[in-house]
């Protein structure tokens, strides 16, 4: 076999039991690798309604055909889960020398279900697995933990851990490698907690061979060049911090809890200030030639702080939060690099919290003396600190913006700005209707990368202020699009430099496994892949009512900027929701009928896992 | 907005569109203004520019005069030959319009916003 090694590694922290089982080619050309085949093994392997800290949740690494091929920006791994922020599929991207390192020590994927009944290190070396004592990395920084564990094994040894948020179940913890990448979003980092699993470390010898090494390599050098030139030129320059100042300036970024969508201060934590003021390198994946990452360093006499800064990160802890001084940005993010949780959903759910003391439902009681106003540097950071250890009031915070406003009650709720439980990115729907449809339909909750639906938005394609039915195919095809990117895994920001992905993704792919794959079976893996996120949702309870958006985007119209007065009705967004399912070939309902399954290969699974729960559903 | 505004003018009838200057009201000039974003900005140390440009105006004569006020934008955001843009800009009319290879149809006191077309991230 070119291009995989074929083989799943299964790992019991209860029982100690190691397992090595086959992946069949039938499974790999049809799900590809990374989210792809991730979402196989997810659906596969957890048993239907688990709860997501029960041992029986499986969390899953996946490399892909991709990884150690040295193509630009193939560095990449996804992590699987089901998601104890959302209750749904949980799927979030890492990168650099852990997906490398993953695929060299011998299998394609791992899984681990159970229990270690004490904090433990799974060490994989080329084949071999052996539980480590934790002990002396309980509670450590995910930074000080991945140094820890290099000097006790070896600085080659690449390292994926928790810190002490995920220790603390923290529902948004992340994992954290490679020096600080994180796969965050939906909180794999919790179920990693919930199984005492302080870390994994890797290492591997075992390059994977290729089937046509010079073709490859042709186009490998072609997309390099590509990967050079105007198609990433924003995020080899600013990244994506760029977003801020343009973001505010189209009425997009989100404001004090998505209360606005200008923040006046905007100018003060855009990209080009941070560049100017801030900024020390930038910073590159294993085989990127991009270089995307943002080094930054705080510059005021306060404690000093660096690491990366992406968009995301500086608008959740940034406007969201009315944070207009660089440096506490700068800090903010660092700290949850350093606790290990994802920013976006910690930033919300401060956000959210935010709004309740203003509307004093939350006060200092609650708080334990910290002034918990929009702006307030010191409120924000202390806010962080309590979160990562569940201490205070962080032990509602830690539990995200859903379930802290469901446990607070008084209405609290209105203003608790997720979709399915995942906190809302730094796209303000109402002036982009595209990207309020895939926000509102994504099968990982409020996400912004699973779709890229805003692509459209910020494009003459549509008016973005204008809801129609029509949004539904563009946000499908975008979310088709975005699943064969992540299974492949190509990193997002490589997407322009193809003149046709499928294409050249499916000559890519023949030549790394000498399988024949056309665009067009590309194209329907990625539809496949999609239609199993969300059977994996059904069966774990989705309803057509999750499919929806915050009360305030669809109550409320934006008061400041050029969008002001825009809004957007439940009425607008049942219309797109209508034209997403019908492109989808979904019922009404959103499920999907059995044509379906079977045109895309899906009905044998299905039924073999669907275990019998009631709230499992094919419509005919 | 903090950098300084610098003024500039297209050059009616220039590039190889065809377009010609007439009297037409179309060709009538107008006073708009450019806001910079991103690299743009900081490589040309201007966040603010206002050009004459015809009321409907090709690309091209927008791209021309563009880079006629700030000789940086060539190469950076606009194609060395100043007939469009590079592939990694766009530019969009007062926040609602993306601007086509077709033109702009503009009024005094529009704003043209230029930045990176690589949305996201």
């Amino acid at each position: 076999m070119y291009g995989y090694n074929g083989t799943v590694l299964l790992v019991n922290l209860t029982s100690r039991d190691v397992t090595w089982d086959a992946l069949p080619a039938s499974v790999l050309r049809r799900f590809i690798g990374g989210t792809g085949l991730g979402t196989y093994l997810l659906y596969q392997y957890c048993p239907a309604g688990v709860e997501p800290f029960d041992p029986a949740n499986p969390l899953i690494f996946v490399t892909s055909p991709l990884v150690g091929s040295r193509l630009t920006t193939s560095s990449k791994f996804a992590v699987l889960t089901k998601s104890p922020l959302t209750g749904c599929i949980g799927d979030a991207l890492s990168s650099s020398f852990m997906a490398t390192e993953l695929k060299r020590a011998g299998c394609d994927a791992v899984i681990i279900t159970g229990r270690s009944p004490v904090p433990c290190l799974l060490f994989l070396h080329d084949g071999a697995v052996e539980f480590l004592d934790a002990t002396p990395y309980w509670g450590l920084s995910t930074t000080a933990t991945e140094h820890a564990v290099q000097v006790a094994l070896g600085r080659h040894t690449r390292v994926a851990c928790i810190g002490p948020a995920g220790e603390h179940l923290v529902r948004y913890a992340s994992i954290t490698n490679d020096g600080g990448r994180q796969a965050a979003r939906t909180g794999p980092g919790a179920v990693m907690g919930s199984k005492q699993l302080k870390a994994i470390a890797v290492r591997g010898t075992r390059a994977v061979p290729v089937s046509r090494p010079d073709a490859l390599h042709t186009i490998g050098r072609s997309l390099t060049q590509r990967s050079l030139g105007p198609a990433t030129e924003k995020y080899r320059t600013l990244g994506t911090l760029a977003n801020v100042a343009v973001f505010n300036r189209l009425g997009t970024l989100p404001t004090h809890n998505f209360q606005q969508s200008t923040f006046a201060e905007a100018d003060q934590v855009s990209g080009e200030t941070f560049h100017q003021t801030h900024f020390v390198t930038n910073a590159h994946c294993a085989n990127c030639t991009i270089g995307c990452e943002k080094i930054l360093m705080t510059t005021d006499s306060g404690p000093k702080a660096q690491g990366r800064m992406e968009y995301e990160s500086a608008f959740a802890l940034g406007s969201l939060v009315g944070m207009s001084n660089p440096n506490t940005i700068i800090r903010a993010s660092t700290l949850c690099d350093e606790l290990g949780m994802d920013t976006i959903s910690a930033g919300g759910t401060i956000a959210w919290a935010m709004e309740c003391f203003a509307k004093g439902l939350l006060t200092v009681q609650d708080t334990g003396g910290l002034p918990l106003q929009f702006g307030n540097e010191e409120a924000l950071l202390a806010c962080l600190h309590l979160i990562g250890e569940r201490r205070g009031i962080g032990d509602l915070l830690a539990e995200g913006s859903r379930r802290a406003a469901q446990r607070l009650g008084q209405g609290a709720d209105a203003w608790a700005m997720h979709v399915k439980g995942l906190e809302m990115p730094g796209y303000e729907p109402r002036s982009l209707k595209t990207m309020a449809l895939g926000l509102a339909v994504s099968t990982r909750g409020a996400c912004h990368n699973r779709s890229s639906a805003y692509e459209a938005d910020f494009s003459a394609r549509v008016d973005r202020l204008q809801a129609e039915v029509a949004r539904g195919r563009i946000t499908m095809e975008g979310e088709d699009f975005s699943a064969v990117l992540d299974s492949l895994i190509w990193c997002k920001f490589l997407r322009k430099a193809f003149q046709d992905l499928y294409a050249e993704s499916a000559a890519i792919y023949e030549h790394i496994t000498g399988w024949p794959m056309t665009a067009e079976e590309l194209r329907q893996a990625g539809e496949r892949i999609n239609n199993l996120k969300k059977l994996f949702n059904i069966r774990e309870g989705w309803q057509r009512a999750d499919d929806t958006l915050p009360p305030r985007v669809l109550t409320e119209t934006l008061p400041t900027g050029i969008v002001q007065g825009s809004g957007l009705t439940q009425a607008d967004l049942d219309v797109m929701i209508h034209g997403y399912y019908t492109a989808r070939g979904w019922t009404a309902e959103g499920h999907i009928p059995m044509q379906k399954l079977a045109e895309l290969d899906l009905l044998e699974m299905v039924y073999a896992h669907a275990d019998g729960l009631p709230v499992f559903s094919i419509t005919t | 907005m903090d950098s300084h505004t610098r003024e500039g003018a297209a050059t009616e009838g220039a590039g190889s569109q065809g377009k010609t200057p007439s009297s037409h009201p179309a060709h009538q000039t107008v006073r708009i203004r450019v806001e910079l974003f991103g690299m743009a900005r900081l490589a040309s140390g201007c966040a603010l520019l206002e050009l004459d440009l015809p009321c409907d105006a090709a690309l091209w004569e927008v791209t021309q005069a563009l880079v006629g006020a700030c000789a940086a934008l060539r190469g950076l955001a606009i194609r060395t030959d100043g007939t469009g843009l590079l592939e990694s800009y766009t530019l969009n009319l007062n926040g609602r319009v993306f601007v086509s290879e077709a033109g702009v149809h503009l009024q005094a006191g529009d704003t043209l916003l230029l930045f990176s077309s690589q949305a996201g991230g």
